[in-house]
């Protein structure tokens, strides 16, 4: 039953990281046709503008989750690959808890903020007018959705013989598959 | 000096968020809830709700994920492959010609794509094989590929220069623009360094009859290639002119990268498709972390801790420059052991108030960071390019990538030098532009 439900909880997440991958598509698409038709048609599209920005909050929590379901959020390894198994795994299971709470506070201010715009019906002050909550709600949400990543972690730092050697694998398993690759990270 | 305790219990915090092994972005998070909580009380929570909107809702970070794109449409269509070639045909005789070539191909794949780690690998996989089979050492194929990688980070398009750009709150065009002479004189010396070492010690890069190509096939090369050198000109040619902004320039830059892997054939639906995911993921952890530490640098403001370490500083009677050293110093320490993106969210929240305060010009800064950054990659012990080469050619030695990274470390370390006497290097294309 758990394991079914992480499963579509993995699916989901999936979902979300794809979509925004096609945001990222999609942006490159609508600032060009903006930049395009406003040098030669002299046919400005303010929204280009407004949504792009709004894009990138979007591209940041749906895809915050599943990269970090796949253990590739930048992270230094140093001191826990050179301490001993169990204490790998307490401060794995410290880490997750601490990280989880975070993520919870995170998702209740944000929650908070996101209900007032939605009451008050606050817009956004810019040319390209549309409710705020618009642009903003995938914060709470992806914070949420952070932070039930952390608990499917903790049950691996709990329920694994050797959780941090597990988390390399499905890094290294989202390299294989080509879904995502490190080697062609930024530096 | 309630300000040094400040600023010790939050870099204590910090360094043992980092060290327990918590994803980075997260540990600024965490940080940043403790910090409002303990300094402003749980009223100042609310802050998180703003800050996580403004701090990414932001045009200018989007050549950041484009950028990125771009890299890695072309590193996935192996379009990437094909400048390796051209570069190399042009080379010709020269002593030590594939470590020329390796130089030659990082740098245009560093203007193409701006990832360093993707350089990396593409060159490492592709180059190494070949020069080993060619009797090439070490010491002149992982160090000719460590040296061509590390260029991307400096010649523009540079996803870590818009990130650094960002986060030190200055021109992203200015700043993008800034690393290009500094990078050619890069490639320059690298360039000089293995053609005389390869005369000097033959039997580190034997010479060998490379098959000898006429002028024709030379500009036929010139002329496949051209569309991948448009992409050049389309990026950074249209920021220079002033006709774009960086965003924009990335933005067209991914459309006319799709439109060349579509004319050249390579354009597959797995490709793009492997190339689109990639990107999400590196720019989504991107994006997080500066999350995390635009909010940090607004604790370390709010806090008081900023203003009081920029009034300290400024009131020590030692010359600016040394105080520069010092910074360069502090990054290259932290390159030992941990990596870039950490290191710039670490250093330059508090670097920055200090810089503009002391009238330095940010812009020269910020190239000598990334330079710093760009040598973090590549030191010993920890650097993370050195584990990329690690990565793509396991049967070397770590001790044999070590020693061939020790000659690139130094010549950058001369770099950084020629620059503080020469600041113009640096100022004078951002300069050009402003006027």
């Amino acid at each position: 039953m758990l394991n079914a439900g992480i499963a579509m909880f993995e699916r989901v997440t999936l979902f979300m990281a794809i979509v925004a991958a096609g945001l990222i598509l999609g942006m490159s698409c609508w600032i060009t046709y903006d930049v395009l038709t406003r040098y030669f048609l002299d046919w400005a599209s303010p929204w280009a503008f407004d949504l792009s920005e709004y894009a990138l909050i979007w591209i940041t929590f749906l895809g915050a989750p599943w990269v970090l379901l796949q253990d590739r959020h930048v992270r230094i390894e140093l001191l826990v690959d050179v301490l001993p198994k169990s204490l790998q795994r307490a401060l794995g299971v410290a880490v997750c808890l601490i990280a989880f709470a975070a993520c919870v506070v995170l998702a209740w201010k944000t929650s908070v903020a996101a209900l007032q715009y939605y009451d008050r019906g606050i817009m956004m002050p810019r040319i390209w007018r549309i409710p705020r909550i618009y642009p903003y709600s995938i914060i709470p949400i992806g914070s949420m959705f952070l932070a039930t990543v952390f608990l499917v972690r903790l049950r691996l730092y709990v329920s694994e013989t050797d959780p941090e050697a597990a988390l390399h694998k499905r890094a290294s398993a989202g390299q294989e598959t080509g879904l995502s690759d490190k080697s062609a990270g930024i530096e | 000096m309630e300000w040094v305790a400040d600023l010790a219990l939050f870099f204590g915090l910090l360094v043992a968020m980092m060290l327990s092994g918590m994803p980075v972005a997260f540990g600024f998070i965490t940080l940043n809830i403790v910090g409002l909580y303990l300094y402003l009380g749980v009223g100042s929570l609310s802050l998180l709700a703003t800050s996580s909107f403004s701090s990414i809702g932001q045009f200018s970070l989007i050549p950041i994920p484009l950028f990125i794109l771009m890299g890695e449409l072309l590193l996935r269509t192996g379009l990437a492959g094909k400048t390796v070639e051209a570069v190399d045909q042009w080379i010709g005789r020269l002593p030590g010609r594939l470590s020329l070539s390796s130089v030659g191909g990082g740098t245009l794949f560093g203007a193409l794509s701006g990832a360093s780690m993707a350089s990396v690998a593409m060159l490492g996989s592709t180059l190494v094989p070949e020069m080993a089979k060619r009797g090439y050492k070490p010491e002149m194929s992982v160090s000719s590929i460590l040296a061509g990688g590390g260029l991307a980070v400096l010649i523009p398009p540079s996803a870590l220069g818009v990130l650094l750009g960002a986060l030190a709150k200055v021109s992203i065009a200015e700043l993008l623009l800034a690393g290009i002479l500094p990078g050619i004189l890069l490639a320059s010396m690298y360039f000089i360094y293995f053609a005389v070492r390869a005369k000097l010690q033959p039997h580190l890069a034997p010479p060998y009859n490379a098959p000898s190509t006429t002028l024709g096939q030379k500009l036929y090369t010139l002329l496949t290639v051209s569309p991948l050198l448009a992409l050049i000109v389309v990026v950074t040619g249209f920021i220079f002119l002033g006709i774009a902004t960086p965003s924009e320039s990335a933005a067209m830059g991914v459309i006319a990268t799709l439109i060349v892997a579509a004319l050249y054939g390579r354009l597959t639906f797995d490709a793009l498709k492997k190339a689109l995911m990639s990107t999400m993921t590196t720019s989504s952890m991107m994006l997080l972390v500066i999350v995390g530490s635009t909010g940090f640098g607004q604790l370390l403001a709010a806090s008081g801790a900023t203003s009081s370490l920029v009034a300290w500083v400024s009131a020590l009677v030692i010359a600016p420059i040394l105080l520069v050293i010092v910074m360069q110093g502090i990054v290259l320490l932290l390159g030992c052991f941990i990596d870039t993106i950490s290191i710039m969210l670490i250093s330059i929240p508090v670097f920055m108030p200090i810089i503009i305060q002391l009238g330095i010009d940010p812009i020269w800064f910020c190239i000598l960071i990334l330079v710093q950054l760009e040598l973090a990659g590549i030191t010993p012990p920890f650097g993370v390019l050195l584990f990329v080469m690690k990565g793509v050619q396991q049967h070397l030695k770590v001790s044999e990538i070590y020693r061939a990274a020790l000659p690139i470390v130094l010549i950058q370390v001369v770099l950084v030098a020629i620059l503080m006497i020469f600041p113009q290097i640096v100022t004078t294309l951002p300069e050009l532009i402003r006027n």
